[in-house]
């Protein structure tokens, strides 16, 4: 959206707004907004000087907001109300809803579908299915994780973890849900681990309702550090550069793309290497080298 | 005179308006258009104001008279206060859903969505739990796509899918769009392959090209978006039998044997899509997985590996 249309459509919605708080101080309207109160100043500035065409003073949207710093809409002219909400708004809407209908929590699912039923309803041609959220999650498993949080229970899950691509069967204590890239993962305390472990919830191959909870306290540790390890990739492999965080991005002249490989976990990057089956090569640090070159030859050995 | 002042002007001149107004009165009523320009400077002006404010979701709307002429324009305001009438429990959730869109594609369409909801229904609660679920759609291609659907045109794209040596035109009916384990998906019928096909959006180099043709292919009635882009992956006529260890290979248990107990050793069936996405799965898993036959795979994937230790064994 450029400048100009964000100021207006903010102005738009702006009149009706301040109709329903009359009086309401321009400090509050600009937190409102997500503005500041010399923009807000602005804004009321421009649309009093608007109105309808011919601009005779009854023409004119009046708003009174100089005398005590509280705004007063005297005269909306036509945008006393706002407009119907536009295509793209009931999309945002309906994706979203949909989306929160896949995430574990204590939200009503009932009013979730109820509230989609009628966006869908109002959108012109048949767009109700044309956009929609997959997150991969079984309604099995949501409804196991949901019964946790609520009941303050442990959770016994068998996890097949992508770091490092083991089957693990652990103890988790949950205590948020959170989505990052397109994955919903729960977060909480991994009695296994005796840290806090972040699960995506696609790769929980069962869930079963544990033990009441203990109280916690100051149990969250911090995710590992962030490293990169500096890569070669052959220009066959450039498909690679939208599927792993890739960052310092060059292209050699002789077709090879030098890049740099963000992980936090070497068994990741080790899996990551061994996929790419000889087309992406680490260069350094030496350490990184060295676990891929102790698991390629471990793996290697059984075939000779 | 400011840009946004002259938009909103023609806001006030055309909305509401009980009768479409003509070009000719828009450029001597609204204050912005400079009166002493040429005819061609306003005719781009006007053009460029009135794609701005559609693209904003303002319905300016084209009113042809008898003959098919352009007679005028006007802004209709299609809506009661009762559409935007939510009760406070359908306001929170209708406010959480906005909030996700932070950072992504459609953040400002859903800001204003919630602003036009409050200004009726009244202001909506602070977002509380699940404060950190986030739609992921960053691509800049989804709002033409997302126009293309709406309106059901023909788009073209330069795309370059992971076996291709290089971008190619495709044009595309478009049908849909899904998000799966984090990427986005269009899924439409192909012109020149005469077929359904999924394109991954972020693959798509270039802008898109909405055109004004009507798509050809409408989208079969009994289709299920979801269950397409699911069944690219489901589609795996590769297959290969290995030897698994127990609690290893967590990727290819979960694709291929969900029964097999996690913390198993077993001999087992695995499949993919192709030989190349099943060589990769199994040097993934390294050790803990071992081909045994066809002896084609168990060739190929002994040959990654050791292209791999001659690339890194100087680091033994």
């Amino acid at each position: 959206m450029t400048t100009s249309s964000s100021r207006l459509s903010r102005l738009m919605t702006m009149v009706p707004w301040l109709i329903n708080h009359d009086g309401v101080s321009i400090g509050v309207a600009a937190d409102h907004f997500g503005i500041s109160a010399e923009q807000c100043e602005k804004d009321l500035w421009l649309l009093v000087v608007c109105g309808l065409p011919g601009h005779m003073p009854d023409q004119l949207v009046d708003i009174q907001f100089w005398d005590d710093g509280r705004i007063h809409v005297v005269d909306p002219q036509t945008l006393d109300r706002p407009l119907r909400l536009s295509g793209d708004e009931v999309m945002a809407l309906i994706v979203a809803l949909r989306l929160l209908i896949q995430v574990p929590g204590s939200h009503d699912r009932a009013t979730l579908v109820t509230l989609i039923e009628r966006l869908e309803g109002s959108l012109e041609t048949n767009m109700a299915s044309t956009m929609v959220i997959d997150s991969g999650v079984s309604d099995a498993t949501t409804q196991i994780i949901e019964a946790a949080l609520r009941e303050n229970r442990k959770l016994s899950i068998i996890y097949a973890a992508g770091t490092d691509d083991l089957v693990t069967d652990r103890i988790v204590l949950p205590h948020s849900v959170v989505t990052s890239g397109g994955h919903t993962y729960l977060e909480g305390f991994c009695e296994r681990a005796q840290a806090v472990r972040t699960f995506r919830v696609d790769r929980i191959i069962t869930a079963l309702l544990g033990e009441p909870m203990p109280t916690l306290t100051g149990m969250k540790t911090p995710m590992p550090q962030e490293t990169r390890a500096r890569v070669t990739l052959a220009s066959s492999a450039r498909w690679a550069l939208d599927t792993y965080p890739f960052t310092n991005i060059e292209y050699v002249a002789d077709g090879t793309i030098q890049a740099e490989l963000t992980f936090r976990d070497p068994q990741w990057l080790v899996q990551v290497v061994l996929s790419m089956r000889g087309s992406l090569t680490v260069q350094s640090p030496r350490e990184a080298r060295k676990w891929v070159a102790d698991a390629a030859v471990t793996a290697y050995k059984s075939y000779s | 005179m400011d840009r946004t002042e002259r938009l909103l002007n023609v806001v006030f001149c055309l909305l509401g308006a009980s009768r479409a107004i003509p070009r000719s009165e828009i450029r001597r009523l609204v204050a912005g258009y400079d009166v002493d320009a040429s005819d061609a400077a306003f005719e781009r002006m006007f053009e460029r104001d009135k794609d701005e404010l559609r693209g904003m979701g303002i319905p300016v709307e084209t009113v042809l008279d008898v003959n098919g002429e352009v007679e005028g324009y006007l802004i209709a305001r299609q809506t009661t206060p009762e559409d935007l009438n939510f009760s406070a429990d359908e306001l929170a959730l209708l406010a959480l859903a906005a909030a996700t869109w932070q950072e992504a594609i459609l953040e400002a369409s859903a800001t204003t969505a919630i602003r036009k909801i409050e200004s009726i229904s009244g202001d909506a609660p602070a977002v509380q739990g699940l404060e950190s679920v986030r739609v992921t759609a960053t691509d800049a291609a989804l709002l033409p796509l997302m126009a293309a659907l709406r309106e059901q045109h023909v788009i073209h794209f330069e795309y370059q899918g992971r076996s291709d040596p290089q971008a190619q035109r495709r044009i595309v009916d478009p049908w849909g769009l899904v998000a799966h384990l984090g990427h986005w998906y269009l899924v439409g019928h192909d012109h020149d392959r005469g077929e359904r096909r999924i394109f991954r959006v972020s693959r798509i180099t270039g802008s898109v090209t909405v055109t004004a043709k009507n798509i050809e292919v409408l989208r079969p009635s009994d289709i299920d978006l979801t269950e397409i882009v699911r069944g690219e992956d489901a589609a795996r006529p590769v297959s290969a039998t290995v030897w698994i260890q127990g609690g290893h290979g967590a990727a290819l248990r979960q694709a291929n044997a969900a029964n097999l107990g996690p913390f198993d050793s077993a001999e087992i069936s695995i499949s993919a899509v192709s030989t190349d996405v099943l060589v990769s799965q199994i040097c993934a898993a390294g050790s803990g997985v071992k081909v045994i036959e066809p002896s084609e795979i168990r060739q190929l994937v002994h040959d990654s590996l050791q292209a791999i230790v001659h690339d890194h064994q100087d680091a033994t």
